[in-house]
């Protein structure tokens, strides 16, 4: 897998310090917030290729921080939460995102999405787009 | 029943007030009426009343409480204006007749209680009661009831608390449990990437715990999934 620029918004420290590292290692590039304001001042000048954002942040919630956002969203976009219920994932598709992780994931579970916002990137160099926004080949986790 | 409304309030202000009193002095330490102070005793409402004009001349403080915002000044006159227009409208007549033969009854009475409350009663009677030899008199004892069985009348209440024990399980999972899973899990396979080449050896146990954590992990979401469920 080709390294990936991963913009991370999450407010648990040990959760973004240990998913960092993770993907550190994996050799994506990474950015991390932990709340809103941060992450509206850092994001324009990330250029990053992949938005990773819990819901639930100290001074908004992820949301809103699409919602903020949206003009200059990256190829592949991804919101965490703890909760998992449709109205909850639902909102989360309408306002932008990808897709929707639900709390606790496993490792394997986001390196599955890394994967495919690759191929998106990968895609989107060569001039071919590809459509996430229809949720085809979702994941069971992420339904 | 009229006779005794006329009787009661053509009756001197200042003598209704010395019989109120005078009741109050004997219900206050022990009742002069046995029936009323055994049920005083037991904790239940009672009062005595004439056979034929139903006027009270007994009560226990149980029963006076009740009618204390019931705006019946005349003691004499809270069962014909307090309890009988209360009384479940089938019953009353039913009652009346029994109670005119002195023979036991039942009826069921909604009587309003103090701050505007509104509670059900049975009120059971016994006339000619054999130890009294002189003044027949009617004794009614008032036993709380219940419109709504106590089975089935909590039951909101108690699928409210459920709901919230649930969310606030939900929301402990999340706070805590699941975020510092997610944090070890990670953490894991930082570790395992980490010495591997290393040494092989604790390499392999770091991959094996981080896949137990894992499946704490998966287990983790399966039974917050169950409990979103519920709701």
């Amino acid at each position: 897998m080709r390294g990936l620029r991963v913009f991370l918004v999450e407010n648990h420290q040990d959760s973004v310090k240990y998913i960092r590292l993770y993907l550190e290692q994996l050799g994506h590039e990474v950015t991390t917030a932990e709340d809103m304001a941060t992450a509206l001042k850092l994001f324009p000048g990330s250029t990053c290729d992949v938005l990773i954002s819990d819901i639930a942040l100290p001074d908004g919630d992820g949301w809103e921080l699409m919602e903020r956002i949206k003009n200059t969203r990256p190829g592949l976009t991804i919101s965490m939460s703890g909760y998992g219920s449709a109205e909850v994932q639902l909102r989360s598709r309408s306002v932008g995102y990808d897709y929707h992780l639900v709390k606790p994931f496993t490792p394997g579970d986001l390196v599955a999405l890394l994967e495919k916002a690759g191929t998106v990137v990968e895609n989107q160099q060569s001039g071919r787009e590809e459509d996430t926004s229809k949720g085809e080949n979702l994941p069971e986790w992420t339904k | 029943m009229d006779q005794v409304k006329r009787t009661a309030k053509s009756a001197d202000e200042q003598s209704k007030q010395e019989d109120r009193n005078s009741f109050e002095e004997t219900d206050s330490g022990t009742s002069s009426d046995w029936i009323c102070c055994l049920m005083q005793q037991i904790g239940l409402p009672a009062l005595r009343i004439a056979p034929e004009t139903m006027e009270v001349t007994a009560f226990n403080r149980l029963f006076a409480g009740l009618f204390v915002s019931a705006g019946i000044a005349d003691y004499r006159l809270w069962f014909v204006d307090g309890v009988l227009p209360s009384m479940n409208k089938d019953e009353r007549a039913d009652w009346i007749a029994a109670a005119a033969r002195f023979e036991p009854a039942k009826a069921r009475v909604r009587l309003s209680l103090r701050r505007g409350r509104k509670r059900n009663f049975e009120m059971r009677s016994a006339g000619r009661i054999q130890q009294e030899t002189v003044d027949p008199l009617i004794a009614c004892v008032f036993i709380p009831t219940s419109s709504v069985d106590p089975r089935t009348r909590d039951q909101p209440g108690l699928a409210r608390g459920r709901a919230m024990e649930r969310s606030r399980i939900r929301d402990e999972l999340h706070k805590n449990v699941s975020q510092k899973l997610l944090g070890a899990a990670f953490g894991c396979k930082v570790l395992a990437g980490k010495v591997q080449g290393l040494n092989d050896g604790f390499a392999q146990q770091a991959s094996d715990l981080a896949e137990l954590l894992n499946t704490a992990v998966i287990d983790l979401q399966n039974l917050t999934r169950r409990t979103e469920d519920y709701d």
